[in-house]
């Protein structure tokens, strides 16, 4: 067993944008393969809601931030880049934790 | 091109700039300030939402992409700026685009459009007509590609051209004198471009702001002097922008000397500036003392800078000619302020005067040497520091005594002459005369601007009462020049000479 279960993420998208709904695809795809449906996503339109995107700092969209656990972190971009979340988030390709490189790029 | 119309200009506050930019900023458009590291790129932009905020109630925002908005604040501070109590009353608004301190992952596409939103929002909900990003090149190094951003910053800036905000955008340059910005972002982000500069000459800083461009509009050209005060802020010098249209006086003023008064025609001019020229020991600070002495005997205000003795030095001279000065300065009549020139720059020299007399408001200006300004900075540093000093006090109506110490004891030019004897108005000469083994001291007005005088050149003597100018020296050539030669005189007049009849 892991943390991955209790993980919080937000998700800033600006309106209907492409970029926004790749990301969000992107995310869904990667934590159904990797984390299978232990995340919590909350999206939040900049449009809608910038006073929570002057709170994150988010300067780049779309942007996701990991609000729990702490330390909160945040990558900017449509998550297109699977194999750098990978390595991100300290899995092997097949989605296992690797171990003792997890805090290797923080 | 349908939507450009001539733009309006709004004053910025700070000192100077409305002058050199001709009326302030274009409303609502980008000026970019350019600088080095260090050159006050981010000083100008605080005090530009400053100062439009406490004399002009806008409301600004700031977009800081580089330093930490604590720091800022922090930073400001010690000049009496107090950006906390300006975000509390709604007037300013920060808008946080520091880098983060563990950076940020990257995955894919992205663009700034979090920042654009948090812009509009502020914009929208705080009302505000000014805008400052500090700095863009931060932008460069947090994101990436460079095409991107670039896309990004014109996207933000048509947006908040777009909003009617008048916007200061800050790049950083490397060298002093090469691109204009360190990622070209120039050419679509402004429609003003200022470079600020510090540059090291002869082991000075010097700083200079230029408006390089104004789309659509005119302005001064050219590198302007100015400082950072730490109460005060930025003074931009606008020397060479100054024009010639000060008034004409037609009150005259006594030299302290009725002689010299009638060599003189009668007198000074009351906002004339006037030159003393003469070897090391010639009289010109006994002249000077007199002429300050003079004033304040009638109830005006002098005030005299020293740059060669000290006050204790200048209170005892002036004691032994019988000149109270340190009763005067009691009375709040006299002020003496003695300084080596190499105390500071020469633009802090000048706004350091403008300011004593912007507050003391003399009737009289004394400084006792020029010439001594002359070793602390470059020749054209020097002239614009004459022009800036001299067109100030002519707008200001204080008669001025400058005095210039020559080169060699003969006479001789100095650097102060060549540049100064054309702007002040009256030029007095002092020089050595050597006749018959005998060294005496000689005395000319050579230009006295408006006004007949004296064409002689006179004995001039000191003693303890004072300076005399006695009888027009006869049979001698070239005294000015520093070469006297003696013609022949009569037997009767070298014999009158001799025993001095």
């Amino acid at each position: 067993m892991n943390d991955w279960g209790k993980q919080r993420f937000r998700l800033f998208v600006v309106g209907e944008s492409l970029s926004g709904k790749r990301a969000m695809f992107n995310f869904r795809q990667f934590h159904k393969r990797f984390f299978d449906g232990e995340v919590e996503l909350e999206v939040v339109d900049i449009l809608q809601n910038p006073e929570q995107a002057e709170k994150d700092r988010i300067i780049a969209a779309p942007a996701l931030v990991r609000v729990f656990p702490p330390p909160s972190f945040k990558i900017i971009g449509d998550l297109t880049d699977t194999a750098h979340l990978r390595t991100f988030f300290g899995l092997d390709k097949d989605g296992f934790d690797k171990e003792g490189e997890e805090d290797s790029h923080v | 091109m349908s939507k450009i119309k001539d733009p309006t200009k709004i004053p910025t506050g700070i000192e100077g700039l409305e002058h050199i930019t001709m009326g302030g900023l274009p409303e609502g458009r980008v000026c970019m300030v350019s600088g080095s590291s260090g050159s006050g790129k981010t000083i100008l932009a605080v005090e530009y939402l400053v100062r439009g905020i406490t004399r002009h109630g806008r409301r600004g925002i700031f977009v800081t992409m580089e330093e930490r908005v604590e720091d800022i604040i922090q930073n400001v501070r010690k000049m009496g700026w107090d950006l906390d109590a300006l975000v509390a009353s709604g007037h300013l608004k920060f808008i946080d685009a520091a880098p983060e301190p563990f950076g940020i992952e990257k995955s894919g596409a992205y663009d700034l459009s979090g920042l654009l939103i948090q812009i509009q929002h502020a914009v929208e909900t705080t009302g505000a007509q000014m805008l400052v990003m500090d700095s863009i090149g931060s932008l460069f190094d947090q994101f990436g590609p460079a095409s991107t951003i670039r896309r990004e910053i014109f996207r933000i800036t048509s947006a908040v051209k777009d909003m009617g905000v008048t916007a200061i955008v800050t790049a950083e340059r490397e060298e002093e004198y090469g691109p204009i910005s360190r990622h070209g972002v120039e050419e679509f982000v402004s429609d003003t471009v200022i470079i600020l500069r510090n540059v090291l000459k002869d082991e000075k800083c010097r700083r200079t702001i230029q408006v390089l461009k104004m789309r659509g509009d005119t302005h001064f050209k050219g590198e302007y002097p100015f400082t950072i005060n730490a109460q005060t802020g930025i003074s931009i010098l606008p020397l060479s922008a100054r024009e010639l249209k000060q008034s004409s006086s037609t009150t005259r003023i006594s030299f302290g000397s009725p002689d010299l008064d009638a060599m003189a025609g009668g007198g000074l001019f009351q906002d004339s500036i006037f030159l003393v020229s003469g070897p090391t020991g010639g009289g010109k600070t006994l002249l000077a003392t007199t002429f300050a002495a003079e004033g304040c005997s009638h109830g005006e205000r002098v005030l005299l800078l020293a740059y060669e003795e000290s006050r204790a030095q200048l209170l005892r001279n002036a004691q032994s000619w019988g000149m109270d000065f340190r009763k005067w300065e009691e009375d709040g009549l006299l002020k003496v302020i003695c300084q080596y020139p190499e105390a500071m720059g020469l633009e802090d020299h000048l706004l350091m005067i403008q300011r004593e007399i912007e507050t003391f408001r003399p009737k009289r200006l004394i400084m006792d040497s020029v010439s001594a300004m002359e070793r602390v900075a470059p020749v054209r540093f020097f002239r614009e520091f004459v022009i800036g000093l001299t067109s100030f006090a002519k707008q200001e109506e204080v008669c001025s005594l400058f005095t210039s110490t020559t080169p060699k004891l003969s006479g001789g030019d100095s650097i102060t002459e060549a540049h100064i004897s054309t702007i002040t108005d009256a030029i007095l000469l002092l020089r050595y005369v050597e006749i018959n083994g005998i060294i005496r001291r000689g005395i000319a007005v050579i230009k006295m601007r408006g006004s007949q005088h004296d064409k002689q050149i006179r004995e001039f003597s000191i003693d303890s009462q004072g300076l005399h100018v006695g009888k027009p020296f006869t049979n001698v050539q070239n005294i000015i020049l520093g070469i006297p030669s003696a013609t022949q005189p009569s037997e009767s007049e070298q014999l009158a000479d001799m025993f001095d009849v």
